[in-house]
């Protein structure tokens, strides 16, 4: 990536509010800034509530109350007019966590994938006939059998691949897929990664992939930003997060996922007080610092702001690297499991 | 493993009838379970995992047929064939059962210390002060902060962990000598489940208890069992030490499933194997092996002839004509 590419998406000071009623408002996300370059995957990680899927939302422009700019190749969202934003959506696509709700069970897997074409104004039939056959090919689906079907009649892996054949159609140049393979057995899972991976490559399509699951992350991602109670944590390369963690949180995060490895004696770094804050009422000083097992006096009064380190990461931590992931595997059995 | 099994299940099946015809949810499960030690049962959705795990406590639905040569002993004794009166006593008491979701297995109008008395004084008799004492200890132990003031609180004043824990504290308040765990963590955070599972593991460990751990993910069984069962299709596929079926899986399937797991070591964007096709929803109708139509292995006896059960001197079982051998 040089620095001169433009990025595709880039957040600035994104903040998503979610009104309470009598004046309160919820502030599920604040301070959120990363940007994703063409061909590259983020992904958003992080426990419950820590308003991954929020930031999702609001670069789809699904919730409209937020604070920062979002711009989609250059584009910021916020200031378009209703018809720039409807001429700039196919740019930008979304697959969700459940394949089956996000397909209307009443249409047939032909009007589902011409919907889009519709909305964006291809009126020529053998055009629109011609973008469903292509994209099909990409997902792996033969049209002669799924075209005329309804979605209850696919499994959850054929859904989802009919969900990403949608998002696909109008050739976005980002993908954003929230938990899209959280919903799948694992034999399943690994034929939608390997294609939303081949995808990536061949298109050279960007992706914002929101997930819980480390495991699939390391799967997926180039860049990983890591959200606690709202704020991003720690931001940079996947290879540096997860070879070795800066964020405390990180570091527990990842020490807590349970491996396919009987031997692997990696320890578990336990977190303090084990549950986490509710947002409507955020810790003072650093969000994690109740939790935190290595929090420092000054952790419970200044927030730590994002800092650049040398490998190229952003971190907001008082005590970087103070916690690390202990590993030690035994090789052969990790190679095994991996490469099998 | 020292001395007769504490659970042995043999032969089970389970069918359900529905307008197509009957259909086969569990067949021919045969297993058994030790005290001290966890098994865990591993599987892909309608695999039959959950279904075997309600069958050992008969909560299955009514309709439910289970078919006549099955046989579920505890502790010598046949479940299948006892008294709802004499069940009641096992049930709860000497047989507990945590699920996935804590709100639903409690009652949303009660306080966690009613529903924690309630087992103590049904089930071991005893008095509500000594009941309430009690049950302080228990959400103390399964790390439950100021659990006085927990005990009047409501399910929905906890979050999601929090419940769990007192699920926990709830099936184990009558020291019950088997604990079935369905899918116990999978609605939970990965930090929190780690605490959940690591719990589970220091409770089993001091009571000496058996467990059955229902799990989809093979991470959790992988740090959690000392045994794995794999079931597809309603069959029990492989069954091996924990050890050895991570490092010389035989069924093509369970080779094939470990296959198919990112791991946090990977190369990133690495191809992941996967198994072609996915597991079939309706099966029990046709011949051979229920695998074959997915297995890369398969050849023309696994099409015709469906492969039996086989037991080795280890104790290990396995369903398949042509097992794998050496590392995976």
């Amino acid at each position: 990536m040089t620095a001169s590419d433009a990025p595709i998406l880039s957040v600035r000071n994104l903040a998503v509010v979610y009104p309470l009623g009598r004046g309160r408002s919820l502030r599920a996300t604040e301070k959120i800034t990363f940007d994703v370059h063409s061909g590259e995957a983020l992904a958003l990680v992080g426990e419950s509530g820590c308003g991954k899927s929020s930031v999702a939302r609001a670069i789809m422009q699904l919730h409209r109350n937020t604070e920062g700019e979002i711009r989609i190749e250059g584009h910021d969202l916020n200031a378009l007019s209703r018809a720039h934003l409807k001429a700039l959506r196919p740019k930008f696509q979304m697959i969700f966590q459940d394949p089956i709700s996000s397909l209307n069970p009443r249409r047939r897997v032909r009007e589902i994938l011409e919907a889009p074409l519709r909305i964006i104004g291809v009126r020529d039939a053998t055009e629109r006939a011609r973008s469903i056959a292509k994209v099909l090919e990409l997902v792996s689906l033969d049209p002669q059998t799924v075209l005329n079907r309804y979605p209850h009649e696919f499994s959850g892996g054929q859904c989802q691949r009919i969900s990403i054949a949608r998002a696909l159609i109008l050739e976005p140049a980002l993908l954003i897929c929230d938990e899209a393979v959280s919903a799948l057995d694992v034999s399943v899972r690994a034929q939608v990664l390997n294609l939303l991976n081949e995808l990536r490559e061949r298109l050279g399509l960007s992706m914002l992939f929101i997930s819980h699951d480390l495991a699939v992350v390391r799967n997926i991602a180039d860049r990983v930003a890591v959200m606690y109670l709202g704020r991003i944590a720690e931001i940079g390369a996947a290879e540096a997060i997860f070879e070795k963690p800066a964020h405390p949180y990180t570091a527990a995060l990842l020490s807590a996922v349970p491996e396919p490895d009987p031997e692997a004696t990696s320890e578990r770094l336990p977190l303090k007080g084990g549950e986490l804050p509710s947002p409507l009422s955020p810790p003072p000083g650093c969000r994690f610092h109740t939790r935190c097992p290595v929090a420092l006096e000054r952790c419970r009064q200044v927030e730590p702001q994002l800092i650049a380190f040398e490998d190229g990461r952003s971190v907001a931590c008082h005590n970087p690297f103070a916690l690390r992931v202990e590993r030690k595997t035994n090789v052969e059995i990790g190679a095994a499991v991996g490469t099998a | 493993m020292s001395g007769p099994p504490l659970l042995s299940v043999n032969r089970l099946g389970v069918r359900f009838p529905t307008p197509n015809g009957e259909l086969s949810a569990v067949e021919d499960v045969s297993l058994e379970v030790f005290a001290g030690r966890t098994t865990a049962i591993v599987g892909e959705s309608g695999s039959g995992k959950s279904v075997l795990s309600r069958a050992i406590l008969r909560l299955l639905p009514r309709k439910a047929i289970i078919s006549s040569e099955s046989s579920i002993a505890f502790d010598g004794q046949e479940l299948l064939r006892m008294s709802p009166r004499d069940l009641q006593k096992v049930r709860g008491r000497r047989i507990a059962m945590v699920f996935q979701d804590p709100m639903t297995s409690l009652n949303p109008v009660r306080t966690i210390g009613a529903q924690l008395v309630e087992g103590m004084v049904l089930h071991l008799g005893l008095d509500g002060a000594s009941a309430s004492r009690r049950a302080l200890d228990l959400l103390t132990r399964v790390g439950i902060s100021s659990p006085d003031k927990r005990l009047k609180q409501f399910p929905h004043q906890l979050s999601g962990g929090m419940r769990q824990r007192v699920v926990i504290a709830m099936a184990i308040a009558c020291e019950p000598e088997l604990l079935i765990a369905d899918e116990p963590t999978t609605a939970l955070d990965v930090t929190v489940q780690a605490e959940i599972l690591d719990l589970l593991r220091q409770l089993q460990q001091e009571r000496r208890m058996a467990m059955i751990l229902i799990t989809h993910d093979l991470g959790v069984a992988a740090g959690h069992s000392d045994d794995i069962v794999v079931m597809y299709a309603g069959q029990i596929v492989e069954k091996q030490s924990t050890l050895k079926l991570f490092r010389e899986p035989r069924m093509p399937y369970t080779r094939a499933l470990l296959g198919a797991i990112p791991g946090l070591r990977d190369v990133p964007h690495m191809r992941l194997k996967t198994i072609p096709g996915r597991p079939p929803t309706v099966y029990g109708t046709g011949r051979g092996c229920r695998f074959a139509p997915r297995c890369d292995q398969r050849r023309s006896r696994c099409e015709h002839d469906a492969p039996v059960l086989a037991e080795d001197s280890a104790a290990n079982l396995l369903r398949c004509w042509y097992p794998m051998k050496g590392a995976a």
